[in-house]
């Protein structure tokens, strides 16, 4: 079972780095972002749920947390982008004023 | 520890010391009296000659080294004496020979502006050739030999203002050069291989040599004798040399530096004894050479230009002799040569002085048997030596490589008697066309007069040395039997045969009544030849068309310059090292396209690196 | 039996993953990173991380993933979809299928509910730990992660001159 989860856990992570590395759309690379975070957590969920250890969970939370965090200020900054006229494509921003 | 007797020091210190005070002091004061310490250097330098002679003749050898001259790590280079049969005998020919032309030259340049630097030059050639017979290995030989060159250069070269003589000293020069190199390159290799050059040392390790090694080596010293020997491939510089001086061309051109190819030749002669077939093939191209060059001397017009072909063909006598085995003979004849060869050049010297201007042809004189007497007899007496009249010293040195060519059979015999018949033809001529008769096309000199005592008295002796050095034969093999390792069978003068010698006479003989037929019972038909076939006359003078090569490899040479240096240097590496530029600002702009500032970019570019840090820490 | 809940919940959450990773359609991407989350909290349940899986879920499926379907919304949405709704182009998938991806878990808990799960019954143990250890030694990072979340939620504060 491990080895299953262990698998799972590497693809998603590889297909959240795909989506952010290729995709166009901040929003889309935002979505690989969150991909990835979910990837990182559930193997160390994993690990901590058969070990049995508090520890784990507890980091696994905190981990959880600071990614909604990041979610909220990485949408706002999106929106902030979206505000400003340009377009929401990682293409289009090359200067980061404003 | 040897002992080196005072004689040895006081040949190169005798020079040495006239060239410096010549230099330093009579050059700048008073070049008139620049001769006066070189005559008394030619005096001392003869006095050691003979006592080293009879060093030798008593049964005694020297090899030794004077100092250390190039030192580094196991090389080991020396400056030292090889005192032996060889040396000696050739050094008393070139000693007494050019202390006597030094003597005549004193007159000839008399009034020349460039007296001093003349003597100096030539003095300087003197000491150069005596430390080339004394060297004791490669590397001091060497050095000798390409001062010898050099001294060449300036001396043939010595009217700078004339454009022929200048011409003819650079072509000197260069094609000396092209046969030097071989000697560099052979040089080279012995140091390379056995790290020691010395004569003594090499002669030792004969047998052990690889036959590659000794192939090439062998090789590459005939190719050196043959240019400065002016053997078949590249002598033709010699009878362009003549642009120089006649005591240049009588002591550099006859006696002295063209026996210096010959010289080197015997002192490899253990090594190349041991190459199968290379003697024979310096024999063949000594026999091609001598009768060559016998032809083309029957063909000149210009005195000085006969004479020089003269020296070619008995160069290649003397070549021939040694490729059939007698190095005794070789050595001979290269003594008796150096002072017969020097008394007709010197005579031609007389007759151009007398003519004011520098040489002669045979259109220019006539007759003069009994307007210069001493002139005559001098003449008479080296032509029958270099002809092989009987008791001259021609006939002895001439029978001995004779009874080389009968002992060796097969082509050897005719090519011998040719080039007999030949040198006799052609010396017989120059002797009736000079000195007998009166022709049509012969405009007599205005004031035939006799040379001033200073020049008169060298040739005298010279001449007397013409007729009686052959009777030294005997003594001359005896000293040589002390110039090589015991392995060596010694060299053996076979006293004249009667067959030989009379083979040799009626050859001889043969070529005289042709000459005499020709110029005496025909006066004109020297003329007459070049006026209904002037196109036969252009082409002895060209040498039978060899003149071409030469000419066509120095075209070739040029081309291929213009090749290397405009096309490799400008076109190729020039525009690479311009173009570098050119290369760093493209390279740049292809570095520049990669910040694109594409956020999609930077991540690939994120990506690569990480992947790139685990690969590495994975891979530990 | 529950030896096919993990394989089959993995092997879920990685297709749904490629499909977010070709889909064109913003919402698309979003629903089908949503049915990810649930997946990922079926195999944290079935690794014995309980309180985690139902966590995952509050958390993701709850707040973020509505935070980005109004972002998405809130940016223009998705302008380049505007026809193909069950095209299958390069990278859209008709809707239906979406929704079955939502409906995955359901089937998910009828594995879990057909016994044998065969879980450790230590996750309870160390749910029952997360909370002393949260205020224990963790109490720090708690704070300071809450504090990190706090000044998160100022940045959605728009300055006067901002339009929109």
């Amino acid at each position: 079972m491990s080895a299953v989860v262990w698998a799972v856990s590497g693809m998603l992570f590889l297909l959240g780095l795909a989506a952010v590395v290729l995709r166009r759309q901040l929003l889309a690379m935002f979505l690989g972002l969150e991909l990835m975070v979910v990837a990182g957590a559930l193997a160390l969920g994993h690990e901590a749920g058969r070990a049995g250890l508090a520890e784990g969970l507890v980091a696994v939370l905190l981990v959880l947390a600071v990614a909604a965090a990041e979610a909220v200020v990485g949408l706002t900054l999106v929106l902030r982008v979206h505000w400003s006229g340009r377009p929401t494509e990682a293409d289009a921003l090359r200067e980061l004023r404003g | 520890m040897i002992d080196i007797p005072l004689a040895v020091y006081l040949l190169f210190a005798a020079p040495l010391a006239a060239l410096a005070v010549g230099f330093f002091v009579t050059r700048r004061y008073q070049p008139e009296a620049t001769y006066i310490p070189i005559l008394l250097s030619c005096a001392v330098v003869c006095a050691c000659s003979a006592y080293l002679a009879a060093f030798v003749y008593s049964g005694r050898g020297l090899d030794g080294t004077l100092f250390r001259w190039m030192v580094a790590g196991d090389w080991d280079v020396p400056f030292g004496v090889r005192i032996d049969g060889i040396g000696v005998s050739v050094l008393v020919m070139v000693s007494l020979v050019g202390a006597l032309i030094h003597l005549y030259a004193v007159g000839y340049m008399k009034g020349d502006p460039g007296f001093a630097r003349f003597f100096l030059v030539f003095h300087l050639f003197y000491l150069s050739m005596i430390g080339l017979l004394v060297s004791n290995n490669y590397v001091q030989f060497y050095l000798f030999w390409e001062l010898v060159g050099v001294c060449s250069y300036f001396l043939i070269g010595f009217w700078m203002h004339k454009p022929a003589a200048r011409r003819a000293a650079l072509q000197a020069f260069l094609t000396l050069r092209v046969a030097d190199f071989g000697l560099m390159l052979a040089v080279l290799m012995l140091m390379g291989l056995y790290r020691n050059t010395r004569f003594a040392a090499l002669y030792a390790i004969v047998p052990g040599i690889p036959a590659g090694i000794l192939a090439w080596l062998g090789v590459l010293f005939v190719w050196a004798a043959a240019g400065k020997s002016a053997l078949f491939p590249l002598y033709f510089w010699l009878p362009d040399a003549m642009e120089g001086p006649t005591p240049v061309s009588a002591l550099m051109h006859a006696a002295t530096m063209v026996t210096a190819g010959i010289f080197l030749l015997v002192r490899s002669w253990p090594l190349i004894r041991a190459v199968p077939g290379l003697p024979e093939s310096i024999a063949v191209l000594g026999a091609c050479t001598a009768l060559f060059a016998a032809l083309l001397a029957a063909t000149q017009t210009d005195l000085k230009r006969i004479l020089a072909y003269s020296t070619v063909s008995h160069l290649g006598l003397m070549a021939f002799g040694l490729g059939l085995g007698q190095v005794t003979a070789g050595i001979f004849h290269l003594v008796t040569h150096g002072f017969f060869k020097a008394v007709l050049f010197l005579c031609a010297g007389i007759l151009a002085h007398a003519a004011g201007k520098s040489t002669v042809t045979v259109s220019e004189v006539g007759g003069l048997r009994r307007k210069m007497p001493m002139t005559f007899l001098c003449f008479l007496a080296a032509a029958l030596s270099l002809a092989g009249f009987p008791l001259t010293a021609g006939f002895y040195s001439k029978d001995a490589i004779l009874a080389a060519a009968f002992a060796h059979g097969g082509w050897a015999v005719p090519a011998g008697l040719a080039i007999a018949a030949g040198s006799a033809f052609y010396i017989s001529r120059m002797l009736f066309l000079i000195f007998f008769g009166s022709r049509p096309e012969q405009k007599p000199l205005e004031h035939p007069h006799e040379a001033p005592p200073v020049m008169a008295v060298p040739v005298m002796f010279l001449s007397t040395g013409a007729v009686c050095v052959g009777w030294l034969g005997r003594d001359l093999a005896r000293m040589l039997g002390s110039g090589w390792p015991k392995s060596v069978p010694g060299p053996v003068l076979e006293g004249p045969t009667l067959a030989v010698s009379s083979a040799g006479l009626a050859a001889a003989a043969l070529g005289a009544a042709a000459a005499y037929w020709l110029t005496m019972r025909r006066p004109s038909w020297d003329w007459q030849w070049r006026r209904q076939r002037p196109g036969l006359e252009a082409l002895f003078f060209e040498d039978l068309g060899w003149r071409r090569v030469p000419a066509a490899c120095v075209t070739a040479a040029v081309w291929f310059a213009d090749k290397v240096g405009r096309v490799l240097d400008r076109d190729c590496w020039d525009a690479a090292i311009e173009g570098s530029a050119g290369v760093c600002r493209r390279l740049s702009e292809a570095g520049g396209r990669l910040a694109t500032g594409r956020l999609s970019d930077s991540l690939w570019w994120v990506l690569t690196g990480a992947a790139a840090l685990l690969a590495w820490a994975g891979w530990r | 039996m529950i030896h096919w809940l993990v394989p089959f919940a993995g092997a879920a959450a990685v297709a749904f993953a490629a499909l977010m990773l070709a889909q064109r359609s913003l919402y698309a991407a979003a629903i089908c990173f949503l049915a990810v989350v649930l997946q990922v909290a079926v195999l944290l349940y079935a690794s014995g991380a309980r309180l985690l899986a139902l966590l995952l879920l509050l958390i993701y499926a709850g707040a973020v993933a509505v935070l980005i379907v109004v972002s998405i919304q809130a940016s223009g949405g998705d302008q380049r979809t505007a026809a193909p709704r069950s095209r299958w182009n390069r990278l859209g998938l008709p809707w239906p299928l979406l929704w079955v991806g939502l409906l995955l878990p359901v089937f998910d808990a009828a594995l879990l509910a057909a016994r044998a799960v065969g879980t450790p019954t230590s996750g309870t143990a160390s749910d029952l730990a997360l909370g002393p250890a949260l205020f224990g030694p963790y109490a720090a990072g708690a704070e300071a992660v809450a504090l990190l979340m706090l000044f998160a939620a100022l940045a959605v504060i728009k300055s006067p001159e901002e339009k929109g």
